[in-house]
């Protein structure tokens, strides 16, 4: 009972320790980023270089995905629209469902998949190899240096993407209304402001940065709290790629009831 | 960090110093190039203007005859240029004091400081203070 007891209170100090760790480490991040630390000509050049590796880089698969996946998720909908007869609901579905949750969710999924294992991985390797200790004798702030500038990266790339999804699905959306129910271009365009608020375009740009950020912020906690040991490097990894999903969920809810809750004020 | 260099480092806030260390401890950043190691430093602490660091490194690299080095990663070059990057890297902190950890282990030389000795006569550092430190104990080898 005793032992039982001792785990589960170690546990509790251990989730408590790691949660206070990671709210510490984002209170950091966001004191430098109001301080305006990545204006430092060393974390600014990195700020570049990450929104090139992110969204730069990615474009080219970005928009074929883009085109391919959303084309296909837009005929899906308008077929099942047809045949439920649901037309004149097709401009809140389209922006409701295909844009505004859609977009950055695959966006966000793609962005975790391929630059947040990166990052993950490229910090805890730096801090296995000691060049986090290295940066910091150096009287090199590694929040600065390193984290910041991977953040605003993230956060920049996920609106970006998400915007571009989103105007190539509108796109092609226009295309499969004009095939299926002969649609001009005035109607479509009407139907889709019609159906979108200022609270939806709101929350579609709080919802990107706010994932933009845990899919950075998680990774690179995760990353800097490995141990000095090589063996550690993939639990960090798979740590932090847990968390980010986690996260992804999170706030995928949130954004859903709060977009619920405004929209019937 | 080692005992040494928490000692070293420990000296030099004594001091009022602050301290840039050559160290087998302190690695180089594997991620970036011996131009961009080196200039991390003062591109980061400093308002020094772009093309007056590069000058500055490219007028060391010539000194110590490594400036085919200055586009490569850590990875692609041996302990000696390792070790000679890492120095620049050092002295490129402004008013401070470099301490050079177990330089021996780093070259991968047994018993001769001459080299390192040599090395720092080339490249005229008249205001620096440079200190080495396993000198106390490895005497013999200096």
């Amino acid at each position: 009972m005793r032992d039982f007891i001792e785990q589960l209170g170690g546990r509790a100090i251990g989730t408590f320790r790691n949660v206070s760790g990671f709210c510490v480490f984002c209170l950091k991040c966001l004191r430098e980023f109001l301080q305006g630390s990545f204006f430092n000509r060393a974390a600014f050049g990195i700020l570049v270089m990450q929104i090139f590796f992110t969204a730069y880089q990615l474009l080219n698969f970005f928009v074929l995905l883009s085109a391919v996946f959303g084309s296909i998720f837009i005929g899906i909908v308008f077929q099942t629209v047809k045949s439920f007869g649901l037309v004149q609901y097709l401009g809140n579905i389209i922006m409701g469902v295909v844009v505004l949750e859609f977009s950055p969710l695959i966006t966000v999924v793609l962005l975790a998949l391929r630059s947040s294992s990166a990052v993950n991985s490229e910090i805890a390797v730096m801090k296995v190899n000691r060049e986090i200790d290295s940066l910091e004798s150096f009287g090199i702030d590694p929040v600065v240096y390193l984290f910041l500038p991977r953040i605003i990266s993230f956060i920049i790339s996920v609106t970006i993407l998400s915007s571009l999804f989103a105007i190539i699905v509108l796109f092609s959306g226009f295309i499969f209304s004009s095939i299926i129910f002969e649609m001009s271009a005035g109607i479509f365009s009407e139907m889709i402001t019609k159906s979108i608020s200022v609270f939806d375009i709101i929350i579609f740009y709080m919802k990107t940065i706010v994932f933009g950020f845990f899919i950075s912020v998680i990774p690179l906690y995760n990353g800097w709290r490995t141990e000095y040991r090589s063996t550690d490097i993939p639990v960090s990894v798979l740590r932090g790629m847990m968390g980010v999903f986690m996260s992804i969920v999170l706030v995928e809810v949130v954004s859903l009831v709060a977009r619920f809750f405004l929209n019937s004020l | 960090m080692s005992e040494s260099e928490l000692k070293a480092r420990a000296a030099a806030i004594r001091a009022e110093q602050r301290v840039g260390f050559v160290s087998p401890d302190i690695p180089l950043l594997s991620n970036l190039n011996v131009y961009d190691n080196i200039s991390l430093v003062p591109r980061y602490l400093t308002d020094e203007k772009e093309e007056s660091i590069r000058a500055e490194i490219e007028r060391f690299l010539d000194l110590l005859e490594i400036s085919d080095s200055i586009s490569k990663k850590t990875f692609q070059i041996d302990s000696e240029t390792l070790f000679k990057v890492k120095l620049f890297r050092a002295l490129m902190l402004k008013d401070s004091v470099t301490v050079i950890d177990r330089p021996f282990v780093m070259l991968n030389t047994a018993a001769d400081i001459k080299p390192v000795v040599k090395m720092l006569d080339t490249l005229e550092l008249n205001e620096k203070k440079i200190i080495f430190f396993d000198f106390e104990w490895n005497k013999s080898k200096y």
